[in-house]
């Protein structure tokens, strides 16, 4: 138990690295590129014309309201660390990143109407994580679950077809299949037929349908086709890595082993060669995951998905800087989240770790 | 080695991809200005002749309605003296309707009178209908002397379709034939090539109600004037409805141009990054791998980080903050790109560090640089190489990525680029698959191109595997 403690507590020092690594990446970004002390200065104007406000409204003479006024703004910009050079500032500005505090976004808004960039980023982050996380799974247990079936029919026909679909995996990018499939099950039905088969982006219909059964159909309408897109990107992949692990434990010992004992076929894929095969699988799941999250930047701009992919083509579009670095930053948090729950459930799959 | 990759049947037609992908690259470098993209790419005003959103000419063989095909024909040379005409024959069998007709002359040419200019075309029907009876010309300016040229650095362009003296002349010409249509409707509707190029159904007046009256129309530029007046140059556009072997974009570009433009810039992104990122990737690994201890852990923890991040998101924010220049990008790229290299490159020293070589080298006294550069990199060379072809398709994806989030480079065409303005312009919703197809197909392609070789390469170069 003492070392399976250990293991996590290293994973989670590595994965918090990362995280400060990114964070302090972004500080110096920030500092250098002015953008902090743009970012003080609004908020320091904002609280000099609060506090002077509030002095006109005591009815105080002018003379003195300006003296005091002065004052607060002096005291307030060495409170931001205005006063100071940036680079004396970096713990702070790491401090707000971590914490989402970066004040208003330039031009960007969240549904609600807020400025606040925690608000924009919280309010589009449900989203990426159902289109993310439903196509990573998706083709991921199809993948499996047909790898480990082919793994035992190597040279079949159905595995020469995962072949050439883990090849086409490997070159097309999932963004590029997204394309394809708006313009020929989306757009080219639509123009040569008139039918609307499938939609050519967004999340929900506009306007959205009241009934809640029939707005999570429609919502249901809308990811199908950004599933299928993850599935014919991702699935060839998953099931080819797949068969090549369980064709390499099915020729260990210990399976003809059991099989020699007679167990049935089954029992033998599922206590033999699926147990052993899991921990490598998991692995290439890790793996895999920064480039899954990378890849769907940029197709939930192509299905036009309301999730941070989307939002950070509109901030650069907008030029909108503390936008853009919390995007950043929520990528990288939600990158080492996830690296964690994995790191933990390989250790629950894999035996050697925990007893060793 | 290369006799080992041609057994391969996947090392084949990798490599076939890249030899032809290179030489089109190598024709494009010699052919294609440098400043290709500034001075004509991103130039709506070269394009303005091209018809708009046409897909290839080939599309004819897979349609039933034959597609008005795009027509330029230049004259310089007239017929007659005193009324000097500029003839052109179009001959017109398409079953649709050209996009648009415009007529250029340059370098007008006259003494002592402005000559009178009247463009005139016949129909195979005999029907004669003028479209321009006097185009003004600046008089001579007070001070100007003999002879007066006009139109001699941009030629007097005659957008026909949507002049409105032309559209004028073609309502009465429609209407005078039993049509019912006002110059609105026939400006507004783009209707002035279906009047000249076709007859009337019914009197309702929409695109729908004409059909194509085929055969040779003779289109005049009619100049009367002085014997001494001259024009140079005459040209007749006539916009089809599909353009040259990739079609065009909204504003008319040739993309089998763009594309042409984007074969060197793909491959020369992929390249550098690959090669720099490599040459970064193995140094730092032979060092990390052979001297060990603090670099090691120094520069592996470093390496996991880096090889451990979401990498797009950072390399959007360091383009963004850095400004979308391709060199930034190739820059942005390497400084990113090394780590996975590293990585794998420090395992192989570690094994090659034990061989008897090395103990001996050492021995004998040679220093570390001598081992690392006479015993070890030699060694690890071949792997390298492939791990180099490896990384090409990444930098080319990625850059791609960036300008499809609209950080690519302006001034330079790429194929990630012409997806993102086919993307932004309408090419889904006008299923202008010619504009969307073609440059994906490309960049998968050229990945597909090195991930094969990179697939031959590695039994041949992997110790590992070939032990097996």
């Amino acid at each position: 138990m003492a070392s399976l403690a250990k293991t996590l507590f290293f994973k989670f020092l590595t994965l918090v690295a990362v995280l400060i690594g990114v964070l302090f990446f972004l500080a110096i970004i920030m500092g250098a590129s002015g953008l902090s002390d743009k970012m003080l200065k609004a908020i320091l104007v904002e609280s000099v014309r609060g506090y002077k406000q509030e002095l006109i409204q005591q009815r105080l003479p002018i003379e003195q309201i300006d003296v005091a006024v002065a004052e607060f703004n002096k005291t307030m910009a060495a409170m931001l660390g205005l006063d100071q050079p940036w680079y004396f500032r970096i713990p702070q500005i790491i401090q707000r990143i971590f914490l989402l505090d970066l004040g208003e976004s330039r031009v960007l808004q969240s549904s609600w109407g807020s400025r606040n960039v925690a608000d924009i980023i919280l309010d589009r982050l449900p989203n990426t994580i159902v289109l993310t996380a439903s196509g990573v799974l998706i083709s991921a247990l199809v993948g499996i679950w047909i790898g480990l079936y082919i793994g035992s029919k190597v040279g079949s026909g159905i595995d020469r077809v995962v072949s050439v679909m883990s090849a086409i995996s490997y070159a097309i990018p999932l963004w590029f299949i997204g394309l394809v499939l708006i313009l020929v099950l989306a757009y080219g039905p639509k123009i040569i037929w008139g039918i609307q088969i499938f939609p050519p982006g967004g999340m929900v219909s506009i306007p959205p349908p009241r009934e809640p059964l029939a707005y999570f159909l429609d919502f249901l309408w809308h990811l199908s086709l950004p599933l299928i897109a993850s599935f014919i990107a991702f699935f060839g992949s998953w099931a080819y890595g797949v068969r090549n692990i369980v064709l390499n434990i099915s020729q260990e010992d210990f399976v003809n082993f059991a099989r020699a004992k007679g167990l049935p076929e089954d029992l033998v894929r599922k206590r033999y060669i699926l147990r052993p095969a899991l921990p490598p699988i998991l692995t290439s799941l890790i793996l895999s995951l920064a480039g899954s999250i990378s890849g769907y930047i940029i197709t939930e701009r192509v299905f036009n998905w309301p999730g941070l992919g989307t939002l950070f083509y509109n901030a650069i579009l907008a030029t909108d800087e503390p936008v853009i670095f919390a995007l950043v930053y929520v990528f990288t948090l939600v990158y080492v989240v996830a690296r964690f729950i994995l790191e933990i459930l390989y250790i629950i799959v894999d035996p050697r770790i925990r007893y060793d | 080695m290369i006799r080992e990759l041609l057994k391969n049947k996947a090392g084949v037609v990798g490599l076939s991809i890249l030899m032809l992908f290179a030489i089109i690259s190598l024709y494009v470098v010699a052919t294609f200005p440098l400043d290709y993209g500034i001075r004509y790419w991103s130039n709506p005003l070269y394009w303005q002749d091209y018809p708009k959103l046409a897909p290839p000419k080939w599309y004819n063989y897979f349609t039933k309605t034959k597609l008005v095909e795009h027509y330029v024909e230049d004259v310089t040379i007239p017929s007659g003296d005193d009324v000097k005409r500029w003839v052109f024959y179009y001959y017109f069998d398409a079953d649709t309707f050209p996009q648009g007709v415009i007529l250029k002359y340059s370098n007008l040419t006259f003494y002592r009178d402005v000559p009178i200019i009247s463009v005139v075309v016949t129909r195979p029907d005999g029907q004669v209908v003028t479209l321009v009876d006097f185009d003004p010309i600046p008089p001579p300016r007070p001070g100007e002397g003999e002879p007066y040229r006009r139109f001699v650095e941009s030629p007097r362009t005659l957008v026909l379709t949507t002049d409105p003296a032309v559209v004028r002349r073609v309502t009465s010409f429609v209407n005078a034939r039993g049509g019912q249509c006002t110059t609105t409707e026939v400006r507004d509707r783009g209707l002035m090539p279906h009047i000249i190029f076709g007859n009337l159904r019914n009197s309702t007046c929409s695109a729908e109600s004409f059909e194509p009256l085929h055969g040779v129309y003779v289109f005049e530029l009619v100049m009367s004037g002085g014997v001494n007046d001259t024009i140079s140059h005459v040209r007749l556009v006539i916009q089809g409805n599909v353009y040259g072997m990739m079609g065009t974009d909204y504003l008319g570009r040739d993309i089998a141009e763009g594309l042409l433009f984007g074969f060197p810039v793909a491959l020369l992104i992929g390249g550098i990054v690959a090669i720099f990122a490599t040459i970064i990737g193995v140094a730092l690994g032979i060092i990390s791998g052979y001297i060990g201890g603090r670099v090691d852990e120094g520069i592996q923890r470093f390496a996991d980080i880096l090889a451990n991040l979401p990498t797009l998101p950072i390399l959007i924010l360091l383009v963004f903050i850095l400004g979308p220049k391709l060199s930034n990008v190739v820059l942005v790229l390497i400084a990113f790109g090394w780590a996975g290299t590293t990585i794998i490159i420090r395992s192989m020293v570690l094994s090659v560090k034990t061989s008897v070589f090395v103990e001996a080298a050492r021995l004998a006294g040679a220093s570390s640089w001598w081992i690392m550069r006479r015993h070890i990199l030699p060694q690890i060379l071949p792997y390298s190489f492939a791990l180099m072809i490896f990384s090409v398709p990444g930098a080319i994806l990625a850059e791609a990525s960036l300008s499809f989030l609209g950080l690519g480079d302006p001034s330079i065409p790429t194929w990630g680029q012409i997806l993102q303005q086919a993307y932004d312009n309408g090419a889904l919703q006008n299923f202008a698959w010619w504009w969307i197809l073609t440059p994906g197909f490309l960049i998968v392609l050229t990945a597909v191109g090195f991930v094969l070789v990179f697939f031959a390469l590695e039994p041949i170069v992997n110790p590992r595997l070939r032990r097996q």
